[in-house]
């Protein structure tokens, strides 16, 4: 089975795979080195270069799926529209959400997402068919729900991230085991695969994640479909409804709804302090640090990745903020 | 009082301006000598050089006083706006209100260049996480802390969506800051499918019918916040009335571009230039006044070119220019180092090109919007430049780079390899931020080296 390439929370795999395709959602492994269409420049975020380079380098895809949600991916599906022959679809998702016309706005690039990968080898799936596939991730996400109430986050996130990359599921489950320690929140970007060291990095410092609100995490899973078990009307529409409306994040227009999000998390889960991860150049998250600080009722430490992950600079920062929240 | 086009200093600006009131300088209620902005903070002024015209005076006094032109607007008891981002369309709507004032609080961004840093609003934007690593539009944010410039809107509205993240950042951390924003969406504009119902937008560019509708949906949302706070209905006719006085400011502007990208001799400074082209964005506050100051530089170029008379050298290597720069004292430098502008991309070519005038005028300004070059992808922006280079004769092309701007890293990147795939201009990238004197030796080896490279081209 051919597959499509995306990395936004905001693209449904369910509407992906229900077109015959296989979604694979990428997270490139380290960011550093060089090569790949978009060039080091100052200025160019290190994981959306690294991102497109890992896309470019599965050349057997049917098609790479981009979003508009941040300026440096737009202009990258443009710049990789000139080099490499893979499709490259751009998804316009709408930062605003206060009246009807975004939304309406999102169910149209969903249709006009299946024209495309109709147009490259897919098939127009029937509601029914929708349907099955929307319940099947919709079972999925609730698996994973249920497992981050109890275990570990590193666990869960990198077992959605190995269902995400692939439809398949990793031989071992998620761990039920979560370690005792200063109770740690997650939040921004996504994390490339090196950086999930960064839970280690914590429980070796006393702590322990009980939240992954990054991109990668569990904030980005979208909330339960209002008809899951009686599609009586258009499953699409209520897959892009439930998409557009349940997934907090940073580039939203106005955000308020990602920090009430957070402060009910905070509340719910006893979390202590915050570490706000983002992307060196990354100016939505980066811009969101002195308001979670403002509004959020704990501390919050500025975790910036840069090429390289989890050097020994970054390392002393988790260890001092640990040690500050003992 | 007419003398010979000429650069000349602020000293002797401020010398010429006391000949010319002797001689009976008719004079705008917010005219004057040039250097009294200099004891308002504005130190920028001594390190330029200035077109020795009335009309560039007035330009520039014009230009100076916007600040106090709101200030009065307020006293006055007209409405306040804050348009942010879409550089030129709600201002052409607010404008149809007789009691509203529209100005882009965006242009904060020239605060730290004109002042020299002096007005402290960069150090206000890094106290509130908003650091270097943004575009120097981070000065929007010092100025609603410290008041001291523009007067805090009644309104805010602010497009978002197909905008370069660090003004939708900065915007959103106004909003946290108290200050309630209106957004509206802006989608990224896409190339129609086969088949698809389509448009053809102002500049040549074809757009879906759908997202015209869908931005004319945003823009009527937009248009009823204005007459909740104009307190007053607006109907088409007015809407259309206010399309009509855009597009003379746009025509006069659109004469005047044209006179100086293809004039034998330039016959205006690029600044000056720079200046005439953002006052058509919101008529820097007057509208009346705009057309009024754009229709005397006009008058001016054109007395200039039918003399045959110029300035710079007139070899100078024709350039088109990418992009605005945060430092007007790099225009100077280029035109020192040998260059004279031959067209320009400032980020706003939609607030140059003639709104569409017939047919539904909210439609009609939904398409001026959707036609923005920065909402599109950038090889359709650099198709754009590369016809307007070949329209107005352009050698070379430079590519300005704002600092820390999220688009600029890889739209500079496919701007130059569109040009170099559909032309053989030379292109050069350079960075430029808000006080570049620093910078000025390297800024000018690039300047210089694509400057002797266009007059290398020329031999035969």
């Amino acid at each position: 089975m051919k597959r499509i390439l995306y990395r936004s929370p905001f693209v449904p795999p369910e509407w992906i795979a229900a077109h015959g395709f296989r979604p694979s959602r990428i997270l490139p492994r380290n960011l550093a080195g060089s090569g790949g269409p978009v060039p080091t420049l100052q200025g160019v975020c290190p994981f959306m270069r690294g991102v497109i380079r890992e896309m470019c380098s599965h050349t057997d895809a049917a098609g790479i799926v981009l979003t508009t949600v941040c300026d440096q991916v737009r202009h990258a599906a443009d710049l990789l529209r000139r080099r490499v022959e893979t499709p490259v679809f751009l998804m316009t998702v709408p930062a605003t959400w206060q009246d009807p016309a975004p939304q309406a706005l999102y169910l149209s690039e969903l249709k006009r997402l299946g024209r495309f990968l109709v147009e490259h080898g897919g098939t127009t799936p029937s509601d029914v068919r929708l349907a099955e596939f929307m319940l099947e991730y919709e079972k999925r996400r609730s698996e994973w729900r249920g497992i981050l109430s109890k275990c570990g986050s590193k666990a869960c996130s990198e077992h959605m991230a190995a269902f995400l990359a692939s439809r398949d599921l990793p031989d071992a489950s998620p761990s039920q085991e979560r370690q005792a320690g200063i109770r740690i929140a997650l939040l921004g970007g996504p994390l490339h695969l090196d950086a999930f060291d960064l839970f280690d990095m914590i429980e070796k410092y006393g702590g322990t994640v009980v939240l992954d609100a990054t991109e990668t995490g569990e904030r980005t899973l979208p909330g339960p479909f209002h008809r899951t078990d009686d599609f009586h009307a258009p499953p699409l529409e209520d897959l892009a409804r439930t998409y557009f409306e349940t997934i907090p994040d940073a580039f939203r227009r106005p955000n308020n709804r990602l920090y009430e999000w957070m402060r009910n998390a905070i509340s719910e889960r006893g979390i202590q302090g915050i570490v706000l991860v983002r992307h060196l150049w990354c100016d939505t998250w980066h811009a969101e640090l002195a308001r979670c600080s403002d509004e959020l009722a704990v501390p919050v430490l500025d975790f910036e990745l840069g090429e390289g992950h989890t050097d020994l600079g970054r390392a002393v920062r988790i260890q001092a903020f640990l040690e500050v929240l003992r | 009082m007419r003398q010979s086009p000429r650069k000349i200093s602020l000293a002797e600006w401020d010398t010429r301006y006391a000949e010319m009131k002797k001689e009976g300088l008719p004079e705008p209620a917010y005219g004057g000598r040039l250097s009294r902005h200099v004891n308002n903070g504005d130190y920028r002024l001594k390190r330029l050089s200035f077109d020795n015209s009335p009309a560039s005076l007035d330009l520039w006094n014009f230009l100076l006083t916007e600040d106090e032109r709101l200030h009065e607007s307020r006293k006055a008891g007209r409405k306040i706006v804050g348009t942010m981002k879409d550089l030129g369309t709600v201002p052409v709507m607010a404008y149809a209100f007789p009691n509203i004032t529209a100005f882009y609080p965006d242009g904060a961004w020239w605060i730290p260049c004109v002042m020299e840093m002096s007005a402290g609003l960069l150090r206000v934007a890094d106290s509130l996480g908003v650091d270097e690593s943004f575009c120097p539009v981070r000065a929007m944010l010092g100025a609603f802390v410290t008041e001291a410039h523009f007067p805090i809107p009644d309104l805010l509205v602010c497009s978002v969506g197909a905008t370069c993240d660090d003004f939708s950042a900065i915007a959103q951390r106004l909003e946290a800051m108290g200050h309630a924003i209106v957004w509206w969406e802006m989608p990224h504009r896409r190339t129609p499918l086969t088949g698809e119902p389509s448009v053809r937008m102002p500049g040549g560019l074809e757009a879906p019918v759908d997202q015209v509708a869908f931005v004319r949906g945003q823009l009527a949302k937009i248009r009823h916040v204005l007459e909740e706070l104009a307190g007053a209905a607006l109907d088409d006719d007015q809407l259309s009335a206010a399309i009509r006085v855009a597009n003379e400011a746009r025509d006069l502007l659109e004469r005047l571009r044209r006179l100086v990208f293809t004039a034998k001799r330039c016959p205006l400074p690029a600044t000056e230039l720079l200046i005439a082209e953002m006052l058509t964005i919101h008529f820097c506050s007057d509208r009346d006044e705009c057309l009024r100051v754009l229709g005397g530089l006009l008058a001016e170029v054109e007395l200039r070119v039918a003399a045959g008379e110029g300035l710079l050298d007139a070899d100078a290597a024709r350039i088109f220019w990418v992009n605005p720069v945060a430092d007007v004292r790099a225009l100077t430098l280029f035109e020192e180092c040998g260059g004279r502008l031959c067209g320009t991309d400032n980020m706003f070519l939609h607030a140059l090109d003639r709104i569409p005038s017939t047919g539904d005028p909210l439609e009609c300004l939904a398409m001026s919007a959707l036609s923005d070059p920065m909402v599109g992808s950038a090889t359709d922006r650099a198709l754009r430049i590369c016809s307007d280079a070949k329209t107005f004769g352009a050698e070379g092309i430079v590519v300005s780079r704002i600092p820390g701007a999220s688009h600029c890293a890889l739209e500079g990147t496919i701007i130059a390899d569109v040009v170099r795939s559909r032309s053989d201009l030379p292109v050069v990238e350079l960075e430029v931020p808000p006080v570049s004197d620093a910078f000025s030796s390297s800024l000018s080896t690039r300047m210089q080296a694509l400057v002797e490279s266009i007059k290398q081209r020329r031999r035969p």
